[in-house]
């Protein structure tokens, strides 16, 4: 049985993989069409040189690195307070945060953003954004620091007191860098899940605050589009490698 | 000198510890022994500051120490797995205390205190490089360079294979003598207890039964709790003796108790033999020279009566 | 322990400001009534609560429940296998785990690109069978119920595999040890010794299917081109398009009342501690 399973398994795999292989392959297509007319770095330089995609991307950075930081710095916090006890209704908030719907996370938050504007001169934009993002990143990193936690020791941070550090003292120089590597991993998370965001960007997001993905999606809409296929390949390559990097890093 | 007057810590559903009073003398070796869960430990938390007294009074040198934080009490805490920072090196784990006092150059301070515990040469080590008993040796010099007024340990030889465990006693002991600090050491291991301290508080489910020198807790146990967990007791027609203390006979003589030889087990430095008399078991430790005898065998146990525990009924 | 509540404040706040404030304005929309030019105003009504009964909603409700449905399903049955193959595999567990996972940190929208690139009229799979000439017209592989449903299936498989993997790791592997002892054969073995005892890791498993399935958005969107509409279009589409605000809270309440109704069933049968 356990061939018929092996080659079960390796037929699922092709199956995850394969699109996404061919998808890449065929970025490097000369043609449009699917059907492969030679190599060539066409739709790579249309893509290096389309402003639109090239806005939206930088957009894209820095929301991902700006809502990354301060859910990672948010959501450490957090962590940390429910690990010194036992705090329910957040822990039961954050949880919800992420079994709710995209969709519906979105609208709210559009309906939220769009009654604050009836009072306050603010428009929907980068900050709007990057506040939503923060918004759902949050628990990913409660889970990611929470499951680090669970293994913390207790008496580390009883003995720094013991040896005369107050409270804050015993985070900072004691539980705070052994947290380290979890909020790399943390961080690094919520990145991804903050540059990949669709649904919820695309309701908060003003005229002028455009991100990749919706780009890309407006180019998926209207058809299929070899430069989609390329700026598919850089982030599947880019991101792809960013995780097996810091996996390598954690190993050590 | 730390004195605990009338200390009671209750949880929900539970009475940790109930009416402790004990004064440590300056400069004491005090262990505080008993079975899991009688308080030993909970005392020692409430001393430390992780724990708040619900009723009680907790004074050092005269000063109450009730309600000040951990970092407030001039008491240390040698924890059970040591608790060392696994990201600092040895002589940075022991600097510790000392950066938070205020004190820039620890350097000196830190050297003095590895030399003390003779780990001089390890200080850029780091904790996961060291053994069992090295870790504890740094997680002493790490309290110790303080040089608190109480030490506290927390069953610290509990994580140590049994012939370190001997072998790191002595060297306590020593430490302890040296140093002129009082400690408070928590242990469930009788042996420990009585080997090391200078006198010893016998706990059991919350109460301290019994505060003497190791020797008069063992001769002149104050209940029956603290005379069977101390060592071993026969308890034969109404008298309670150790097995040391009972001797075995062939021939019936004035108050011997007749009894039947279950099992004879050879010890090394004693031989034990089990019997059964009318209502119970006994054991005798014998010397190996005594007369042997085997399994089936009449035999009748005496004492001597000066060696009889007086334990109340 | 105030520096622990000093710890806490961020996170409680921005849950207040930007989950529970805008959940609470959402119910305040589901009560209003649509303005002239969408939106929201007064008077205060049920309005909104009574048109989620219109049996022409009603249909989309059952209809994403069964596309949800068929999608856990059909994860359970890819899954499971691989989730057993891997859990058999030795030293290369971490390994076959990283692949399972590697898609995931790909983008949502990019891994349904793929699939709308293969599928399409002019996509590889149909300009291929063109060509070898098994068909003379391009097969409607796109735009229907079953592309959003494999969309959906290769888009949650791994939320599958993964909770049913560990659960697997855990059964002692002596049991199954047993039953072969005892004459089962292997096929016997899985279905009634491995299968029962990985249940918890199987609700699991497929709770995160089903949940993020119901609510689906991207990929009825995608793939369904507009034609399958499940409960997170008709969202989209009223807060949108149609401009009626108060309906599309109703909806979106629903959605959060089934989700959270299956999430309080699970919880009470399996308290699993994932946060």
């Amino acid at each position: 049985m356990k061939r018929v399973l092996g080659w079960y398994a390796a037929l699922l795999y092709a199956f995850l993989h394969l699109p996404l292989l061919i998808l890449i392959a065929f970025s490097f297509n000369s043609s449009r069409f699917s059907v492969w007319e030679g190599f060539s770095l066409n739709w790579y330089r249309a893509m290096w040189t389309n402003t639109q995609m090239a806005e939206a991307a930088w957009n894209s950075v820095i929301i991902a690195a700006s809502s990354s930081l301060l859910a990672t710095a948010i959501g450490t916090a957090a962590a940390y307070g429910m690990w010194k006890r036992k705090a329910p209704l957040l822990q039961v908030s954050l949880y919800l945060t992420l079994v709710t719907p995209e969709i519906v996370t979105g609208i709210a938050l559009l309906a939220l953003f769009q009654w604050i504007f009836r009072w306050m001169p603010f428009r929907l934009g980068l900050g709007t954004v990057i506040l939503a993002h923060v918004a759902f990143s949050i628990a990913y990193v409660a889970i990611v620091l929470t499951a680090r936690l669970r293994t913390m020791d207790p008496a580390l941070e009883e003995a720094a007191l013991d040896l005369g550090a107050s409270e804050w003292t015993a985070f900072r120089r004691v539980t705070l860098p052994l947290l380290a590597p979890a909020m790399g991993a943390a961080a690094l998370l919520a990145l991804v899940v903050s540059f990949d965001d669709y649904v919820i960007t695309s309701m908060v997001a003003g005229v002028d605050s455009e991100t990749l993905p919706m780009v890309i999606y407006a180019m998926a809409r209207r058809g299929v589009n070899p430069v989609l296929n390329a700026v598919s390949s850089v982030m599947v390559v880019f991101f792809g490698s960013l995780i097996l990097l810091s996996e390598k890093v954690r190993a050590r | 000198m730390l004195e605990l007057q009338d200390l009671s810590k209750v949880f929900p559903g539970h009475v940790a510890v109930q009416n402790v009073s004990l004064t440590l003398l300056p400069g004491e070796f005090f262990s505080l022994v008993g079975p899991s869960g009688c308080g030993k430990t909970t005392t020692l938390r409430m001393v430390a500051g992780f724990e708040h007294p619900t009723t009680g009074r907790i004074l050092l040198n005269g000063e109450l120490l009730n309600g000040r934080k951990p970092q407030e009490r001039n008491v240390s805490t040698v924890f059970q797995n040591y608790a060392l920072f696994p990201h600092l090196t040895v002589s940075e784990n022991v600097a510790f205390g000392l950066r938070r006092h205020g004190i820039r150059e620890p350097g000196p301070r830190v050297a003095e205190a590895l030399r003390a515990v003779r780990l001089t040469g390890k200080e850029q080590r780091m904790p996961a490089q060291l053994s069992g008993g090295e870790k504890q040796r740094v997680a002493l010099a790490r309290s110790l360079v303080l040089k608190p007024d109480v030490l506290l340990l927390d069953e610290p030889l509990a994580a140590l294979d049994p012939q370190l465990r001997r072998q790191v006693r002595a060297e306590l002991k020593l430490l302890q003598r040296e140093a002129g600090i009082t400690f408070l050491f928590v242990t469930h291991d009788q042996e420990e207890a009585l080997s090391l301290s200078d006198r010893i508080g016998v706990m059991n489910e919350g109460k301290l039964e019994q505060v003497a020198r190791p020797e008069e807790a063992y001769r002149c146990p104050a209940s029956r709790f603290v005379a069977g967990f101390l060592g071993e007791v026969n308890w034969i027609a109404g008298a309670a003796i150790r097995p040391e203390s009972t001797r075995l006979s062939t021939l019936a003589c004035g108050q011997s108790v007749a009894c039947r030889v279950i099992h004879t087990t050879f010890l090394g430095s004693v031989v034990r033999v089990e019997v059964e008399c009318g209502d119970g078991f006994a054991s005798a430790d014998l010397t190996p020279h005594q007369p042997e005898f085997s399994a089936g065998a009449m035999a009748y146990l005496y004492w001597d009566p000066t060696d009889e525990l007086p334990v109340p009924a | 322990m105030t520096v622990r509540h000093w710890f806490l404040l961020p996170a409680r706040m921005v849950q207040m400001l930007l989950f529970v404030l805008p959940l609470g304005i959402v119910v305040a929309l589901s009560l209003l009534t649509r303005g002239d030019y969408g939106g929201a105003e007064q008077p205060w009504t049920t309005e909104a609560y009574r048109r989620l009964f219109d049996p022409l909603y009603a249909l989309i409700l059952w209809r994403s429940l069964w596309m949800a449905a068929l999608a856990t399903g059909l994860c359970l049955l890819l899954g499971f296998p691989l989730a057993l193959y891997i859990s058999r595999a030795g030293k290369h567990r971490g390994l076959l785990l990283q692949l399972v996972i590697l898609p995931f940190w790909t983008s949502f929208l990019i891994r349904t690109y793929a699939w709308l690139f293969l599928l399409r009229d002019t996509g590889l799979i149909n300009t291929a069978l063109l060509k070898v000439g098994v068909i003379h017209q391009p097969l409607p592989l796109l735009y229907n119920d079953g592309a959003v449903l494999l969309g959906l299936v290769y888009g949650y498989l791994p939320f599958m595999v993964l909770p049913v993997y560990a659960a697997l790791e855990r059964i002692d592997p002596s049991l199954a040890e047993a039953a072969a002892d005892l004459g089962a054969k292997p096929f016997t073995i899985t279905l009634r010794v491995i299968a029962p005892l990985a249940g918890s890791g199987i609700l699991a498993g497929c709770l995160l299917v089903f949940i993020p399935s119901l609510g689906a958005y991207l990929t009825p969107d995608l793939m369904g081109g507009g034609r399958t509409v499940m409960i997170g279009n008709l969202v989209q589409n009223q807060f949108t398009t149609a401009r009626d605000w108060p309906f599309g809270s109703t909806v979106s309440l629903a959605l959060i009342g089934i989700t959270g109704l299956l999430l309080f069933l699970f919880l009470r049968r399996a308290p699993v501690d994932a946060l």
